[in-house]
C-alpha cells in the first residue's frame, strides 16, 4: 500500500458517473429558464407595451436566442469549460472581452435573485388567497428578504430536491401553463371572455405590428423570458453522451419554451382583450395572477403554484451558479481568497454565497425604495447585460471557428452565419433600446433618472462597475491576462468525430 | 475483503472513524477511508472549479484520518470519489469488496433527517453489506 501522497489526493470516478440523459438535460433547462415565473413576470409588461402583438414579440425574441443556442451547442463541443461564456469569449476575443462577459454573466445572475424571491412571494400569497398582502410592500419586502435567507441557507447546507422531484416540478410546470393557456382560449373562443376580446387572428403573430419604442422594450422582454436554457449546455463532463446531449436538450427545450410562451400570450389576449389590459397597464405585475384567477376560477391555485414553485426553485438554482463564479474568480486571484473558503462537510462556497445572497438582497431592498416599477426596471436592466453577453458569445463562436466556417455549407449556416446574425440582431436590439431609453419621453410610467430611463442608468452603472473591476483587475496582472486569443484546435475537433 | 468508512472530518465522522479503527485492528482487516467529494447543487457553471475546491480542502483531512488509523496499527488508505458522501461509500464498497460499511449517524436528528436526508440513512437504505452506524 502506497503512502497517501501530500497535498491534493487522486479522486476516483463514481460508479455513477454518466447517468444524466437526454430527459435530464431538457428539465434542468426547462428548470433554468423557468417558464412558469418568466411569463408571469414578463406576459404582463409585454402586453401592455404592444398589445395584441404580445404573441408576435414573442416569437421574434425567440429568432436571436435560436441562433445562439446553436453556438452555445458548437463551442460546448470544443471546449467543455464549465466556465461557458467567460471561458469562450476569453479563448476566441482576448481577456478584456471575456472578463466584460464574465462580469455581465455574474451580474444577471445576482441581480435577478430578488426579483425571482419576490414573485415566489407573492404568488405563494395569492395562492393562499392573501390578496391585500400580495400587493403591500410593507408584506412582500421582508417576506422576500427572508425567502433569499432561507434559500441561501439551503444552498449553503448542500440541501437539494432530488433529481425526480425536479423533473416532475419542471413538467408540471409546463403542464400547468399549457391548461390555463388552453381554458383562456376556450372561454375566450366560446364567448365567455371580455367583451370587446378579439378573435385571434394572425395579425397577433406580426412583431412589428406595435413598432417604435415599444416594440424593442417588449423583445427585449422577450429575450429575458428566454434567458437561462443555455444551462442545459453547460451541464458538461457527465452527461451520457457528453457532448451531443446538452446541446439537442437545449434546443429541444427552447422549442417547448416558444410553445408554451405564444400559445399562452395568444390565450391571454383573446380571453382578456385589450380594454382588460389597458385599464390594468398600472398593475402590470399583477396582470398573470387576476387572469389565472378569472379564467380558472377555483382552480387558479394550479397556475398559482406552478409560478410559485418555479420562481422558489429558481431563487436557489440562480444562487448556486453565481456563488460558483465568485469561488472560481477567487481561486484565480480576480477576488480576495476569502470568496474561495469552503465547507467542508457542507462541499459547498459558503463565503461567496452568503455574499451573492447579500448583494440580491441589498440591490432589490434599494430598487424596490427608488423604484416606481422595480420589477419592470431590473428585468429591462437585466435583459441588456443579456442581450450583451448574448451576442458576445454569437461572436465568439464564428470568430473561434473561424478556420472552419468554410468546410461544408452546415458549418458555415451553424457555426458562422447563425450565431453573427443572432450577435447583430441582439446588438441592434441593445443599441435601439438605449437610444429609445435615453429619451425621458419613452420612460415606463413616465419615470426618469437624470433625464434617462430607469433600466439604461441601472445599465450603464452596470456597466461601468465591470469596466473599473476589468481595469482593477487588468492592473493586479494576474496570470489570466497573459492569455491571448486562438482558434479551435483541431485536437478537440478530432475528438468530438471520434466520439461521434 | 476491506472496511470502509465515511469521513469527511466532522465530529460525528470522527466517532465513526474510531469505531472503524477499532473493528480494523481487532479484525485484522485493511481500512479504506472514503470521502466523496462532488458538490451538491448539481452540474453546472463552474462546477469543476469548486470541485477542486474541495479536494484540496478535504485531501489533508482524509490524509490525516488515515495517519490516525496507522498510529492504532490499522493497515489504511485514503480514497475520494467523484460523487456523493452516499455514492462514494457505496462505489468504495463495490469497488473494494468490502465486508462492511462504517459511518457517522451526523448530526441529524430526526426532524433535520427528514428535510435533508442523512447520509447514514441514505447508505442503509442502498447497501447491500452491513452497515455499521456510530452515534
Amino acid at each position: 500500500m502506497s503512502e497517501p501522497p501530500p497535498g491534493k489526493l487522486e479522486v476516483q470516478p463514481s460508479l455513477k458517473a454518466g447517468s444524466i440523459g437526454f430527459t435530464d438535460s431538457l428539465s434542468i433547462g426547462l428548470n433554468a429558464t423557468s417558464p412558469a415565473y418568466s411569463l408571469a413576470a414578463v406576459l404582463g409588461p409585454i402586453v401592455v407595451l404592444v398589445g395584441v402583438y404580445a404573441p408576435g414579440v414573442l416569437l421574434a425574441s425567440f429568432v436571436p436566442m435560436l441562433l445562439i443556442a446553436s453556438a452555445f451547442y458548437y463551442l460546448n463541443r470544443v471546449d467543455q469549460d464549465c466556465g461557458t461564456t467567460f471561458s469562450w469569449v476569453t479563448r476566441a476575443m482576448g481577456p478584456w472581452f471575456g472578463w466584460m462577459g464574465g462580469w455581465a454573466i455574474a451580474m444577471t445572475g445576482v441581480l435577478v435573485v430578488g426579483s425571482l424571491a419576490e414573485v415566489g412571494v407573492r404568488f405563494t400569497l395569492l395562492m393562499f388567497g392573501r390578496d391585500e398582502w400580495a400587493s403591500n410592500q410593507a408584506v412582500l419586502l421582508p417576506l422576500t428578504i427572508a425567502l433569499v435567507v432561507l434559500m441561501t441557507w439551503l444552498c449553503v447546507r448542500g440541501t437539494e430536491s432530488s433529481a425526480r422531484l425536479q423533473k416532475v416540478l419542471s413538467l408540471a410546470q409546463v403542464g400547468a401553463l399549457l391548461i390555463f393557456a388552453g381554458v383562456a382560449l376556450y372561454l375566450g373562443l366560446s364567448g365567455q371572455g371580455a367583451p370587446d376580446a378579439p378573435a385571434p387572428s394572425l395579425e397577433w403573430l406580426n412583431p412589428f405590428g406595435a413598432g417604435g419604442a415599444a416594440l424593442t422594450a417588449g423583445l427585449l422582454l422577450g429575450v429575458f423570458a428566454y434567458w437561462g436554457w443555455e444551462s442545459a449546455v453547460n451541464l458538461n463532463e457527465e452527461t451520457t453522451d457528453s457532448k451531443d446531449t446538452p446541446g439537442k436538450a437545449a434546443i429541444v427545450s427552447t422549442l417547448l419554451l416558444l410553445v408554451t410562451y405564444v400559445g399562452t400570450a395568444i390565450a391571454v389576449i383573446c380571453y382578456a382583450g385589450p380594454t382588460f389590459l389597458e385599464d390594468n397597464a398600472g398593475d402590470e405585475e399583477q396582470i398573470f395572477a387576476v387572469l389565472a384567477d378569472q379564467a380558472m376560477g377555483g382552480w387558479s391555485w394550479i397556475v398559482l403554484l406552478a409560478v410559485a414553485t418555479s420562481a422558489i426553485a429558481s431563487t436557489q438554482t440562480t444562487i448556486i451558479p453565481a456563488s460558483r463564479t465568485a469561488l472560481s474568480m477567487a481561486r484565480r486571484g480576480a477576488l480576495p481568497a476569502v470568496f474561495g473558503r469552503i465547507s467542508p462537510q457542507h462541499r459547498t462556497p459558503s463565503v461567496s454565497t452568503w455574499v451573492v445572497a447579500a448583494i440580491a438582497t441589498v440591490w432589490f431592498v434599494g430598487l424596490s425604495l427608488i423604484s416606481e416599477n422595480a420589477l419592470y426596471d431590473s428585468l429591462t436592466a437585466l435583459s441588456l447585460l443579456i442581450a450583451f453577453y448574448y451576442a458576445l458569445t454569437g461572436l465568439a463562436c464564428a470568430i473561434y471557428y473561424r478556420r472552419h466556417l468554410l468546410d461544408d455549407v452546415k458549418s458555415f449556416l451553424l457555426i458562422g452565419l447563425g450565431p453573427v446574425v443572432g450577435a447583430v440582431l441582439l446588438v441592434w436590439l441593445l443599441v435601439i433600446s438605449v437610444i429609445d431609453m435615453s429619451d425621458p419621453a419613452n420612460a415606463y410610467g413616465g419615470q426618469s433618472w437624470f433625464g434617462l430611463g430607469p433600466p439604461l442608468v441601472i445599465g450603464i452603472v452596470l456597466f461601468g462597475l465591470g469596466l473599473v473591476f476589468t481595469i482593477a483587475s487588468r492592473l493586479s496582472g494576474s496570470r489570466y491576462w497573459s492569455e491571448r486569443p486562438g482558434v479551435v484546435p483541431d485536437t478537440a475537433l478530432a475528438e468530438h468525430e471520434e466520439r461521434t | 475483503m476491506t472496511l470502509v468508512v465515511g469521513y469527511d472530518g466532522g465530529e460525528s465522522a470522527s466517532a465513526a472513524l474510531d469505531a472503524a479503527i477499532a473493528l480494523a485492528t481487532a479484525l485484522d482487516e485493511p481500512l479504506v477511508v472514503v470521502c466523496g467529494v462532488s458538490p451538491p447543487g448539481g452540474l453546472g457553471e463552474e462546477y469543476d472549479a469548486l470541485e477542486e475546491a474541495v479536494v484540496e480542502e478535504l485531501s489533508p483531512v482524509v490524509v490525516a484520518g488515515v495517519a490516525r488509523a496507522r498510529a492504532a496499527g490499522a493497515t489504511a488508505e485514503p480514497l475520494l470519489v467523484d460523487a456523493s458522501p452516499v455514492d462514494a461509500l457505496l462505489t468504495a464498497a463495490v469497488e473494494r469488496k468490502a465486508r462492511m460499511i462504517i459511518v457517522g449517524y451526523g448530526s441529524a436528528g430526526r426532524i433535520r433527517a427528514a428535510l435533508f436526508g442523512a447520509v447514514s440513512h441514505k447508505v442503509l437504505d442502498e447497501s447491500d453489506i452491513p452497515v455499521l452506524v456510530v452515534p
